[in-house]
């Protein structure tokens, strides 16, 4: 046996060391990201397909921008491409993301991951809603962790680090491909304008803080702009032009009637904004022409870099203003600028009006007029408590989220293990009392069964292992492993116990599905179904099962993760204690036939198949303590403890086998059960003849008394 | 060696330094507070502050640069989805911006008072060339046939401008390169006096001074290859030279300029000078008296009383030209203009409706 073992772990090291001299040539094909495609882009940013292009940026991190007829909608990039996005497996994970230019999620979809959780046991349509519908998610949000945002879809259900891991990698990348490539610069401190406040003011004071401008141009200096004479009147108004920026409440709704701002602001889209013009005098801003061509062509918007028509769509003619002390106009008009036109109201911009000499068609001279409007800062909202481009960068690592939220979980699973501590420093006293250590033990087991597995979904893999080997081939980060602090602690408490009795203190104790089993087969006692003893000699010859299927994970893991993961489904923990039975037939009749199957033969999955058990058993060779106690009798006088054994670890030969012990302390509860062990039993029996005919015996040479 | 082929973008960068050697001397000028330098539609350009803070200066130069980009985004050749660029692959721009209309007014008025011989409808004439000289670097002339025919194209009356429409004619391109400079100039120009600035030398293609250097002595710029220095202030001043790029060629010698009337390179002057309070003018007539005589100058100059010329001849004498003294000026400068307008009718087109 110890042969055939030592024989595993030359065989482990020589996976090791294969992997180690693969891994090069893995790590040049490490995966590239899914090329981005338009396809993708369209439906993420909703668009038709001729309208769109996608032209890469020469900047890090690498994003597509995208252009719609030549207008920037936004980029879109790959979380691998932008940051090595990493799954719970330690594998890539790649999700195609759109993000608009006012940074939110315009779309997101994934295109490649080996979320062991996600490959089997999801329905891919639960992962792909969940991934789209961070669409609209505004990457600005502060994210404080232990606060759900509403915004955020929900996590996958039973796939919650895997969706943490997935809902990081996009908002990280998001806010970094938004960093970088200075959409912040415009929109995090981005101030806003006052939609939602509404304070009565009338015409004088609406003009004299600068929420109307005006500009008069007289014929005379018209004439002089075309180095024309004067004229008759040169002081006759040319134009008496007025403009103002409705959309704030304020000045909108007291200019006109609040039915007509209503309307005209519920007409217009989200973002967009609502212009006045209103003139006396000779010349139309209007002109005659905009009616055919669909645009006015006397007036024109100026602003930054941006010159923007105003479109006879958004267009509106107003008979008269409302708010009191306004004088009659000539003409009144209300014009709405779109959001895509870039416009920004809280910025300053012109309005130009176009007067031209010559007729259409023929020799003209052009010349404009200038009015320049800033909204008063009164309208303006400074942004507040909106994280700056810093903050976001330094957003606290989604781990630290993860065991702030779990907070509670953690403090019942170190409660758990301090009282197992306890249990296994103390076991003599524990054990000392048979009633009390059944009752112990049956109440932890629940414990394990029902908060760590079942509400916790706490169960340890054999892929944690996976995982772990993997990190340790291919650059180890701490991160990886802290994103699941309960299966963090678990492997913590695990990794000590492991080196100090064993892989049974897990097994026994901590295995959710083990703790299943063991009280189902309580259950299966209770109503008397027999129990099969299994021939020590098949018995045996079963246990390299699982060793052999744990090997296999391995190297098959080195190079095809995916179909380790497939093969990891010879555990049924998933399908149990996870997904709680809500799976494809085949997982559930696999699980359930398992389950059976340790009605009759206690633990039978742990005992032949546990991939798990097996991957602990091979670093448990190194453990120090030899804390389970046995007399010389047994194996020899006595075989009571091996039959007893619930895994049969007991060799008929008396020794326990450390690779498959569950560490439950049944052997130990025999070995001070004076009515149990025969050495007991024969020694009161001695000691009672003794005390009537015959002096003491001197006692074999071994472990302290019974009390 | 000549180069294999020149891209347009390289070779307006070579008319730029050419351009910029000869005429300046103010580059170098001490002094200044704030100096920006750097490309605008692909010709070297230059923002000088004198006797400012340099802060507010420096925050003026980014207000001037949006409103350049602003208008590169209308005017540039390069830029596919710039207004010209469309005009001149559909042959139609409906909804001009009124920058577009402004620009395109000026170029039909200029090219109306210099009888044809400025005319941004050349652009073919000098596609035909570049190409050619890609596809046949060592015969860089093309066949006078093909220019002939290539020349048939040409001519700005047969674009049709309206409120709301620009129509080339068949097979018509523009290139507003040169014109373009000299409008974003006037540009800034009025965006920089509209901010209250003064004592500023912009470059952007052609020189403009806004107000003296300092109180009382005016910007000073030095004329190439002569020792004869011109005052500028509140003006501009464009520079047009036959000899800034040269194709290679075994005969003829082509420029960059390209009369609109011949399809050949001017040969008639070496450097033409023109002063003028607008950029645009000054551009638009250095770049068309290139191809005119000197009576054909002067006679057009009487519609530009404020213009100042000299030209250079190519024995390097530089003399100053003036407009015709018999001409009959009609007592106003905007005459000759008005009767050319088709409509004799000019009271000005203001409607007063709906």
């Amino acid at each position: 046996m110890g042969q055939a073992i030592v024989r595993f772990l030359v065989a482990v090291c020589v996976i090791i060391l294969h992997g180690l001299v693969v891994r090069p040539a893995m790590a040049v094909e490490r995966p590239q990201s899914n090329a981005l495609d338009t396809k993708q882009t369209r439906s993420f940013f909703s668009s038709t397909p001729d309208e769109l292009s996608l032209r890469p940026v020469q900047r890090q991190p690498p994003a597509m921008k995208v252009f719609q007829r030549g207008k920037p909608l936004g980029y879109v990039f790959s979380t691998f491409d932008v940051s090595g996005s990493l799954g719970f497996s330690g594998k890539p994970i790649d999700i195609h993301v759109g993000l608009t230019l006012d940074g939110h999620i315009a779309g997101a979809q994934m295109v490649r991951h080996q979320e062991p959780i996600l490959v089997l046991g999801i329905s891919p349509k639960a992962l792909a809603d969940f991934v789209a519908g961070f669409k609209g998610f505004d990457i600005r949000t502060r994210l404080i962790p232990g606060k759900p945002v509403a915004a955020l879809p929900d996590a996958v259900s039973g796939a919650s680090v895997s969706s943490g891991v997935i809902r990081d990698s996009i908002i990280r990348s998001a806010r970094n491909v938004a960093i970088a490539h200075g959409l912040f610069a415009k929109t995090a401190r981005a101030q806003k304008i006052d939609r939602t406040s509404y304070t009565p003011k009338d015409w004088t004071t609406l003009r004299n803080e600068g929420a109307i401008v005006r500009k008069k141009i007289t014929m005379g200096e018209v004439n002089k702009a075309f180095d024309a004479p004067p004229g008759r009147k040169p002081e006759r108004p040319f134009i008496d032009l007025y403009t103002s920026l409705l959309t704030p409440p304020s000045i909108g709704q007291n200019l006109l009637k609040r039915r007509q701002y209503n309307e005209a602001i519920s007409r217009s889209g989200v973002g967009d904004n609502l212009l006045m013009i209103a003139a006396n005098g000779f010349y139309s801003f209007r002109g005659r022409a905009w009616k055919k061509a669909g645009f006015f062509d006397r007036i024109e918007i100026i602003q930054g870099t941006k010159t923007i028509q105003l479109k006879k769509a958004g267009y509106q003619l107003i008979s008269e203003l409302q708010a009191a002390g306004a004088p009659e106009f000539r003409e009144i008009a209300l014009f709405s600028l779109p959001r895509d036109t870039g416009f920004d109201p809280t910025r300053k911009w012109q309005l130009r009006l176009l007067v031209a000499r010559g007729e259409s068609g023929a020799i003209q001279q052009i010349k404009t007029f200038l009015i320049e409007y800033q909204l008063p800062a009164k309208y303006i909202i400074k942004p507040q408590g909106e994280p700056d481009t810093n903050s976001l960068s330094e957003a606290p690592e989604l781990w630290i989220e993860f065991w702030v939220t779990q907070k509670f979980k953690i403090a019942v699973l170190a409660l758990m293990l301090m009282v197992l501590t306890i249990i296994l420093f103390f076991q003599d006293a524990r054990v000392s009392r048979k009633s009390r250590y059944l009752k112990v033990r049956g109440g932890f087991l629940i414990v394990t069964l029902l908060f760590l597995g079942f509400y916790a979904s706490a169960q340890l893999s054999v892929l944690n292992v996976i995982t772990f080997i993997h990190s340790l081939l291919g650059g180890f980060r701490w991160e990886l492993f802290l994103l699941n602090p309960l299966v963090f602690v678990l492997w913590g408490f695990v990794a000590v116990a492991l080196l100090f009795w064993g892989r049974g203190v897990y097994c026994g104790w901590l295995c959710p599905f083990g703790a299943l089993q063991e009280l189902l087969n309580m259950v299966a006692r209770f109503f008397n179904i027999r129990q099969i003893n299994v021939p020590w000699g098949l018995h045996e010859r079963l246990w390299p099962l699982k060793y052999i299927l744990f090997l296999a994970i391995l190297a098959v893991s080195l190079n095809w993760m995916g179909k380790a993961y497939l093969l990891a489904e010879a555990e049924p923990f998933k399908t149990v204690i996870i997904l709680k039975f809500m799976r494809e037939w085949p997982f559930v009749l696999y699980a359930v036939a398992l389950l059976v199957a340790g009605l009759f033969i206690e633990r039978f999955y742990c005992r032949y198949l546990c991939p798990l058990g097996a991957a602990l058993a091979i670093p448990a060779r190194l453990r120090m303590f030899e804390w389970l106690k046995r007399r010389r009798q047994c194996g020899r006088e006595c075989r009571i403890c091996a039959s007893r054994c619930t895994v049969q670890a007991i060799h008929p030969m008396g020794n326990i086998n450390p690779n498959e012990c569950i560490y439950c302390l049944r052997c130990q509860m025999n070995y001070y059960d004076a009515t149990t062990c025969r050495a007991l039993k024969d020694r009161a029996r001695r000691r009672s003849a003794r005390s009537t005919t015959l002096p003491p015996a001197p006692l074999t040479k071994g472990p302290p008394d019974a009390p | 060696m000549p180069p294999k082929s020149i891209s347009r973008r390289r070779f307006i960068s070579l008319i730029a330094i050419a351009s910029a050697l000869p005429t300046l001397a103010a580059a170098k000028a001490f002094g200044y507070t704030y100096s920006w330098h750097g490309t605008l539609m692909g010709t070297k350009a230059q923002l000088t502050f004198y006797g400012a803070s340099q802060q507010p200066a420096i925050e003026i130069t980014r207000t001037c640069l949006n409103e350049v980009r602003r208008l590169e985004n209308i005017f540039s050749l390069y830029q596919a989805r710039s207004e010209l660029s469309k005009l001149n692959r559909s042959g139609v721009l409906t909804a001009p911006s009124q920058d577009m209309r402004q620009l395109l007014a000026n170029c039909q008025h200029l090219h109306l008072v210099s009888k044809g011989n400025f005319d941004p409808s050349i652009q073919p004439l000098w596609a035909l060339r570049t190409n050619w000289l890609s596809k046949h670097p060592q015969r860089a002339d093309p066949p006078l046939a093909l220019i002939a025919q290539t020349k048939a194209l040409i001519g700005f009356d047969k674009i049709q401008l309206e409120e709301t429409r620009i129509e080339l004619g068949d097979a018509q391109a523009l290139t507003l390169n040169g014109i373009a400079q000299g409008y974003i100039t006037d540009r800034v120009t009025a965006l920089l006096r509209r901010a209250g600035w003064s004592n500023i030398l912009v470059n952007m293609g052609e020189y403009y001074a806004i107000g003296p250097k300092s109180k009382g002595s005016p910007f000073k710029l030095q004329l190439a290859n002569s020792s004869q220095s011109l005052a500028l202030e509140n003006q501009a001043l464009a520079s047009s030279s036959g000899s800034g790029f040269v194709f290679p060629s075994s005969n003829g010698r082509p420029t960059h300029l390209i009369n609109p009337k011949t399809g050949q390179s001017p040969r008639l002057w070496k450097t033409i000078h023109v002063r003028h309070p607008r950029a645009v003018i000054a551009d638009g007539l250095s770049t068309s008296f290139c191809s005119m005589n000197a009576a054909q100058i002067a006679s057009c100059l009487c519609h530009f009383p404020d213009a100042s010329v000299w030209a250079q001849v190519n024995n390097g004498q530089i003399k100053r030209l003036h407009a015709a003294q018999n001409q009959p000026t009609n007592g106003s400068k905007h005459a000759a203009v008005r009767r050319a307008i088709a409509n004799p009718n000019i009271t000005p087109l203001l409607t007063a409706s709906p």
